[in-house]
């Protein structure tokens, strides 16, 4: 799909990928809407890069609700969901670690939040000629790391809902699903786990739009193509390959 | 691992695989407590059962599963094999009524939050023993979705990448042994909406292959159509979809 002249939201914006794709998607000339929990920043983003920002934290029923009713009103042309909000808990699974209230913050944010937000977006989507719907998950989706064991359980999920999702509106939508999948990025929130070490997330922003254009469903970034490689060839060896030293 | 002369704890042990387990354990020696919510249904499930002992738990409640573990901890402090089996499963296909999040969330709550919460729990009994097991009955979907039971698949693939990291990591400093239990569909109560009484695997067949894998120290338990399908996704992810979408 070619991504100018589009109205696109896009999810966890105010900084890393979300915030480059929004830039970089407003470079080649598109509308575009960025949403964020933090008000302050968020605000701040939409003024630095020249679009609408809205307040909005995708944990919170209401304000989806609220937000698919303003977009419905004042963006109808809305063709491009980008779902990038997502939060992480580095730690290790055993005694004590309460993996359990990890889980279900990380799981309101990265799983419940997009499932809710692109069933609730679908009847506005599905108006347009074409449209698109972008989950960004990561590497950990095929094989986990486990010192971020319940984020990668979200994005296992998010990847088999994705895949799911794709088959069944190809039946009788216009709506393509893409899945984003990089791997380490120097971001705000990969800082306590080495981030620095990663790529840029202009790189992933990058990737994104191209692999959209090519009609590339599976956009693998940075290592992942070669982890992917590696995993579907041995499973079992790539996931301790993976977590070599952890 | 070798199990007899074990005490094993299985969740939704009152009917279907949890039930067949439990019936096959208990006939090999082992020490069986089942969990279920349904008190009634549990009780008549451990009537028809050798040494097996019902407690009525619901694993969603954060409230019952400690005072599921206090009671472990008092009455079978030698308690060395978790199975986790107890699942819940909506059949929809997503669209813009589907109402999706509402059923993920019982899903999840029912297939991954709370066996995420118990297993977490109950690692200082089981790290006190010799040797040690925990079971996570998963599913063929956990590698490739079914697009009528979406959440459903989804929230295997969480339970799948879980029990990855969890086997990593407690092998570093524990005996404790991690399997997959991965059916394919099963004739059981559970699947007669998906078609399991035409077309499932007998709950029994699918007992007698957990067990053999886990005396085979084979951790990653595929039984009937999954052994091929693995085959087929390790191969053509694409092809695997299609064919386990067929139906």
């Amino acid at each position: 799909m070619k991504i100018n002249n589009k109205t696109a939201l896009v999810t966890g914006a105010g900084s890393g990928i979300g915030y480059e794709i929004a830039k970089l998607l407003k470079e080649q000339g598109n509308d575009v809407i960025i949403i964020g929990r933090n008000a302050e920043k968020i605000k701040a983003a939409g003024e630095t890069l020249g679009v609408t920002a809205l307040v909005c934290d995708v944990t919170k029923e209401a304000d989806i609700e609220a937000l698919v009713e303003k977009i419905s009103s004042e963006f109808p042309a809305l063709s491009v969901l980008i779902n990038n909000a997502g939060v992480a808990n580095l730690y290790k699974l055993g005694e004590g670690a309460d993996a359990y209230h990890k889980a279900k913050h990380e799981f309101e944010v990265n799983y419940f939040g997009p499932v809710l937000l692109t069933e609730k977006m679908l009847p506005v989507l599905q108006q347009q000629p074409e449209a698109a719907i972008v989950n960004i998950t990561s590497n950990v989706t095929f094989h986990p790391l486990v010192v971020l064991p319940t984020y990668s359980d979200t994005k296992a999920a998010l990847h088999s809902h994705t895949v799911a999702l794709r088959h069944t509106l190809a039946k009788d939508t216009s709506i393509k699903i893409y899945e984003v999948m990089p791997s380490l990025v120097n971001t705000d929130a990969t800082r306590d786990m080495g981030g620095e070490n990663g790529m840029h997330p202009r790189v992933v922003a990058e990737a994104t739009l191209s692999g959209i254009s090519n009609e590339q469903y599976e956009i693998y970034v940075g290592d992942t193509s070669v982890q992917r490689a590696a995993y579907f060839a041995d499973p079992i060896a790539a996931v301790e390959s993976f977590n070599k030293g952890l | 691992m070798n199990i007899t002369n074990k005490t094993v704890l299985i969740t939704g042990g009152g009917s279907g695989i949890g039930y067949e387990t439990a019936k096959l354990l208990s006939e090999k020696g082992n020490k069986i407590i089942i969990i279920g919510r349904n008190a009634d249904k549990l009780q008549k499930a451990a009537a028809t059962l050798k040494n097996t002992t019902a407690i009525a738990c619901d694993i969603t409640s954060s409230d019952n599963v400690d005072a599921l573990v206090v009671e472990i901890g008092r009455s079978y402090p030698d308690l060395s094999v978790l199975i986790n089996n107890a699942g819940k499963a909506f059949v929809y296909t997503h669209s813009e009524t589907a109402g999706a999040v509402d059923k993920a969330r019982q899903e999840m709550e029912t297939n991954y939050f709370s066996l995420v919460d118990l297993t977490e729990k109950l690692l200082s009994v089981l790290k006190s023993q010799p040797e040690a097991a925990i079971i996570n009955v998963t599913s063929i979907v956990a590698f490739s979705p079914v697009i009528v039971i979406p959440s459903y698949s989804d929230s295997k693939a969480a339970v799948h990448s879980y029990t990855l990291s969890l086997r990593h990591t407690l092998a570093q400093d524990t005996n404790i042994k991690v399997y997959e239990l991965m059916p394919p569909t099963v004739n059981t109560e559970f699947s007669k909406e998906i078609g399991g009484e035409q077309h499932g695997m007998p709950a029994n067949e699918v007992a007698e292959g957990l067990i053999q894998g886990i005396e085979n120290d084979q951790y990653e338990i595929g039984v009937g159509l999954t052994v091929g399908f693995r085959d087929q996704f390790f191969t053509t992810e694409e092809q695997a979809f299609q064919a386990i979408n067929q139906r």
